[in-house]
């Protein structure tokens, strides 16, 4: 019979497709239980991040002997996705970390764990530093521990503003359009600005906007974008590409880190930049590190600076399969010696009031401007306003880069620009809304 | 005579040496760049005056690859994915395309053709749809979703390169055997596989490489490191927020490539067949 | 043939079924493919359909909203231009690059091996790191393009090749044929090789010439390699999405703006899966009826044995 063969081999093809559909696909036979923890990356410099946290897991085990970490590093690009995803399937970790543009929708949905008894164990929400801790609450309900924060200060090159007769940064933003005019000369630029639809563009203007006195969204929920003060900063922020011609024009193509790569090399002169560079740049330029100061961003009209505010926290999903460990191992990491060393290596200011100013850590130049900066660094949306929906999709799309791409790249006045932007974002928190 | 006809063979192959080898380094150009790169130290990297080669060569960004603890089971995770998909597709491609050269049924060209249909969809929209497909067959990160993945890409290209092949063979062969009586997998078995190495080979190469450096599913349909590829592995580890590690990212991807490389040098005698070498005896 | 086709008819009649010895061979191909394929490809277009957001699980189906949305949108329409013309320049190109260095490649040089290995390596670079290799070469301070331009005397200030929007369309096409074109060899060098040798010495008895066997063995012979690769073109360059994505994000503005980076802002960025999936559904009503043109087309059903 010739279809025995065919048969045969059907079978013998077939049998290995079964095979592996039903081999399991998870064998953890081991009698400790295992704490599935997931991360991207939050600090500067991978691999010193990567010998903290595998130093530290092994001494949490080490006093754990029961609890296995087992920590998968995410991708940047897919983490806030794959963390959706999770939520949707209850196929979730047993902790994750992230900033509340993350997991402060899924919270809403019911989806994650409530954390107060952490909060209360590391002394209570009056230790952490407000803006820190804000951005995790809902209904006066904590969903996340705060861990590090980070804002974006001005990095500037002490050699470069010594060579053209400045012996100290700018303070104010006349100061600062004066010292990079007198900067740009033979192919330097005297500020690296980002001017294209990217994380970076949008973080700097939302800063300057808070020092204009702005905000994106009022206490009620209205969108405010088109203020005369939010107007006012997209001038300033344009201004200084159109009419004062400080800023290379590449930066219309910038990535996150290429100004961290122009300050070092020093084709520019100044340029603002979350602070936790300060490791990296180190690392990368080592000859030049010297002679790159860090500060807080200049003052605006309103006289105080502004700055965006990176915050990241431990949180847990409420069908984590062991709460009770990822517990155990957020207030391991909360411990100050440890999370001193955190601070210093993933380049991020303290949200423990009592640790954020400790001499051990302001003694780094980076941190001492993060820290100051702090106070002035907001996290649009979540600290100034109510926890409106749509949100993560306005900060998805870069909507609040949109004012400044539409006045460098799209030809439209700053007014018209920033019009333009205002019925965007409405129009999303009016359909998130609806849903 | 016979010397002055020498001389111009040899300037010919000269010629035509210099010729590839031009074409090769300017084609690689990026590629010399990136391996370059990857033995500079960090000071190196950004200068006003570009270099393609470090003025002090370090191992440094290989040796944080190589300690990183999670590298061994990566590299093995693409082995057995990269290899069971290689596996699978020479099978199956191989039935496949002899069934849709050599036997007569109704549809066979539509079936042909609709077995493109793979690559008519946005691989990155399809991944959020297979993750919930994954997880309800709880395949969500297994080795088992990530070889479908790569086989549902790699297969319709093997069918269609083997079908190609098998198009150009000699049909009294197949003919001859049959009045023999032999059945189609013996005529595979004795008659196709041996005169059709160079297809084989190739389809098999196709398939290994696409999944060696397929990272999107990867990245994905993994939910730990126990079966994540070294091509997802090295893209997430590298790519922080804020900033690209230009000398880990090119020696990760030199890592990536050169077994790919040797791979191909060793098989490329298969699917070299005889044209040159036939002309030359 | 024609006694081939007698003996298959002959065991038409024999066979239990029709399709069983067919079926059963094409099985694991089929299953393979279509169970794999199906599933997500149903949830796109049924996606599409709906008003779903990402890791919403409470949406409702609106018919063909996300469709007349999308097709009143002056953005949908550029981005669909731009494709087209992305396609047919890249597709074009790769072609051309392939076919050419399969030529080279395939001729009796010392370390033939090696270059055939090396030419490939394109291929085998992660896409991140091809996107960002170009991106450094690019680059206005301490790139090698504008260093190399300026030393030789063309030009005198750097170009911005991903700023300029007369530079940025060559930026991108740049690096989709430098990753594409060891694709399209591997397939020419392998075609290359199913040319019976026999062909050219009866060729060189005959007298032809290089240019002549060229022209009249192996250009007919590739005929069937053109035409696939032509169609694989198509479709890969259509839906090209991650070296645009990683060099331009579509920028400058939406100067590089394609279908499939389309797709990814709305579904990824936007977080709308309903919009961004009709997109998706577009690229592939398109490829799927290009396809079927392509594959009725005169000139390749003559090729059919």
């Amino acid at each position: 019979m010739k279809y025995k063969e065919i048969c045969l081999v059907q079978a013998v093809l077939l049998s290995l497709l079964v095979v592996l559909l039903a081999c399991p696909a998870h064998t953890a036979a081991s009698e400790k239980i295992i704490l599935k923890f997931s991360y991207a990356p939050f600090g500067f410099s991978a691999d010193a991040e990567r010998t903290f946290w595998s130093k530290y897991i092994k001494q949490f085990e080490k006093e754990n002997p029961n609890i296995k970490v087992n920590m998968t590093w995410e991708s940047w690009d897919n983490f806030h996705q794959k963390t959706h995803m999770a939520a949707e399937t209850g196929r979730v970790p047993d902790l994750s970390y992230c900033s509340p543009a993350t997991n402060m929708p899924i919270a809403a949905r019911g989806l994650v764990l409530q954390v107060d008894d952490v909060i209360k164990a590391l002394g209570g929400p009056q230790e952490f530093v407000e803006s820190n801790l804000a951005p995790f609450q809902l209904d006066g309900k904590t969903y996340g521990v705060p861990n590090c924060d980070n804002n974006i200060v001005l990095a500037y090159r002490k050699d470069i503003l010594k060579k053209f007769g400045f012996n100290a940064p700018p303070k104010t933003w006349d100061e600062l359009v004066k010292i990079a005019k007198a900067c740009t000369k033979n192919g330097v630029y005297g500020l690296g600005l980002f001017l294209g639809k990217t994380h970076d563009t949008r973080q700097v203007y939302e800063g300057m906007m808070w020092a204009a006195g702005g905000c994106e969204i009022e206490k009620n929920g209205d969108v405010v974008l088109d203020s005369p003060a939010n107007l006012t900063a997209l001038k300033f922020y344009t201004d200084l590409y159109l009419k004062h011609k400080v800023v290379p024009p590449s930066a219309v193509d910038w990535k996150y880190g290429d100004n961290a790569n122009l300050i070092g090399s020093g084709q520019v002169a100044m340029t603002p930049i979350y602070g936790g560079y300060g490791t990296l740049i180190e690392e990368m330029f080592p000859k030049t590190y010297k002679e790159i100061g860090f500060i807080e961003m200049p003052s605006g009209p309103t006289g105080h600076s502004g700055s965006r505010s990176g915050v990241g926290a431990f949180f847990i999903f409420s069908k984590a399969q062991h709460p009770e460990e990822a517990k155990k191992f957020i207030l391991f990491l909360s411990e100050p010696k440890i999370h001193k060393e955190w601070c210093v290596i993933s380049g991020n200011v303290s949200p423990f009031k009592a640790i954020a100013n400790d001499p051990e850590l302001t003694k780094f130049e980076w941190y001492r401007a993060i820290a100051r900066q702090s106070p002035n660094a907001v996290q649009p949306g979540f600290n100034y306003g109510p926890h409106a929906k749509g949100l993560d999709v306005i900060n998805g799309l870069h909507v609040m880069a949109e004012p400044v791409v539409g006045v460098i790249s799209e030809g439209f006045s700053p007014e018209e620009s920033l019009k333009r932007a205002h019925k965007h974002y409405a129009r999303i928190v009016e359909d998130a809304r609806k849903k | 005579m016979t010397s002055y006809r020498r001389m111009i063979q040899i300037l010919t192959q000269v010629l035509l040496f210099c010729g590839v080898l031009g074409v090769t380094v300017l084609l690689l150009f990026p590629a010399i760049v990136a391996f370059g790169t990857s033995f500079k130290p960090m000071g190196e990297i950004f200068t006003q005056t570009p270099t393609i080669f470090p003025h002090e060569p370090t191992l440094a960004a290989y040796k944080k690859i190589f300690c990183m603890p999670e590298f061994p089971r990566f590299l093995l995770n693409s082995f057995i994915i990269s290899g069971l998909t290689a596996l699978i597709v020479i099978i199956a491609a191989l039935l496949a395309a002899y069934t849709l050269t050599f036997t007569r049924f109704p549809g066979k060209k539509f079936i042909r053709q609709m077995i493109l249909m793979t690559y008519m969809f946005p691989a990155v929209t399809l991944v959020i749809p297979l993750y919930f497909f994954a997880h309800r067959l709880d395949l969500l990160d297994s080795y088992q979703i990530l070889i479908f993945a790569d086989l549902s890409f790699a297969l319709p290209i093997a069918v269609w390169l083997m079908a190609g092949y098998f198009e150009k063979f000699p049909l009294e062969l197949v003919k001859a055997a049959r009045v023999d009586g032999c059945n189609p997998l013996q005529i595979i078995r004795h008659i196709i596989i041996p005169v059709m190495k160079p297809g084989i080979t190739a389809a098999g190469i196709f398939s290994f490489i696409l999944a060696w450096s397929e990272y999107l599913f990867s990245l994905t349909l993994t939910l730990t490191d126990e079966s994540r590829t070294i091509s997802a592995g090295m893209h997430y580890c590298l790519m922080g927020n804020y900033r690209t590690d230009y000398g880990l990212l090119t020696a990760a991807s030199t890592i990536i490539v050169i077994p790919v490389v040797i791979l191909f040098a060793l098989l490329q005698k298969f699917i070299v067949g005889g044209l040159t070498e036939g002309s030359l005896k | 043939m024609q006694i081939l086709i007698d003996t298959d008819s002959r065991k038409r009649r024999k066979a239990p079924g029709l399709f069983l010895l067919p079926g059963a061979l094409l099985a694991p191909t089929l299953i393979i493919v279509f169970v794999v394929l199906l599933y997500p490809a149903a949830c796109t277009i049924f996606f599409s359909l709906t008003d779903k957001t990402m890791a919403d699980t409470t949406y409702s189906f609106i018919g063909l909203k996300n469709y007349s949305n999308l097709f009143s949108d002056p953005k949908f329409w550029m981005a669909f231009q731009h494709s087209i013309i992305f396609t047919l320049v890249a597709g074009s190109l790769n072609i051309l690059l392939g076919f050419g260095t399969a030529l080279l490649v395939n001729r009796a040089i010392p370390f033939r091996g090696l270059f055939r290995s090396l030419l490939l390596i394109p291929w085998v670079m992660p896409h991140i790191v091809t996107g960002l290799m170009f991106r450094w070469l690019y680059n206005d301070f301490y790139g090698y393009l504008n260093y190399l331009l300026i030393h030789a005397g063309l030009i005198e200030k750097p170009i911005l090749f991903l700023v300029d929007r007369a530079f940025v369309w060559l930026a991108v096409i740049l690096p989709t044929v430098w990753y594409e074109y060891p694709f399209v060899m591997l397939m020419f060098l392998a075609a290359l090789q199913s040319i019976s040798p026999d062909l050219y010495r009866a060729a060189k008895v005959d007298g032809a010439n290089a240019f002549q066997q060229f022209l009249h063995i192996t250009l007919p012979c590739l005929k069937q390699a053109f035409l696939l690769n032509g169609l694989l073109q198509i479709i890969f360059m259509f839906k090209s999405f991650n070296l645009v994505w990683i060099l331009t994000q579509g920028g400058p503005g939406d100067r590089t703006e394609l279908l499939s980076t389309l797709a990814y802002r709305h579904v990824f960025e936007g977080f709308s899966t309903g919009y961004g999936s009709a997109v998706a559904t577009v690229i592939f009503l398109v490829l799927f009826a290009v396809s079927i043109v392509y594959l009725a087309s005169p000139a390749i059903r003559s090729e059919e044995p």
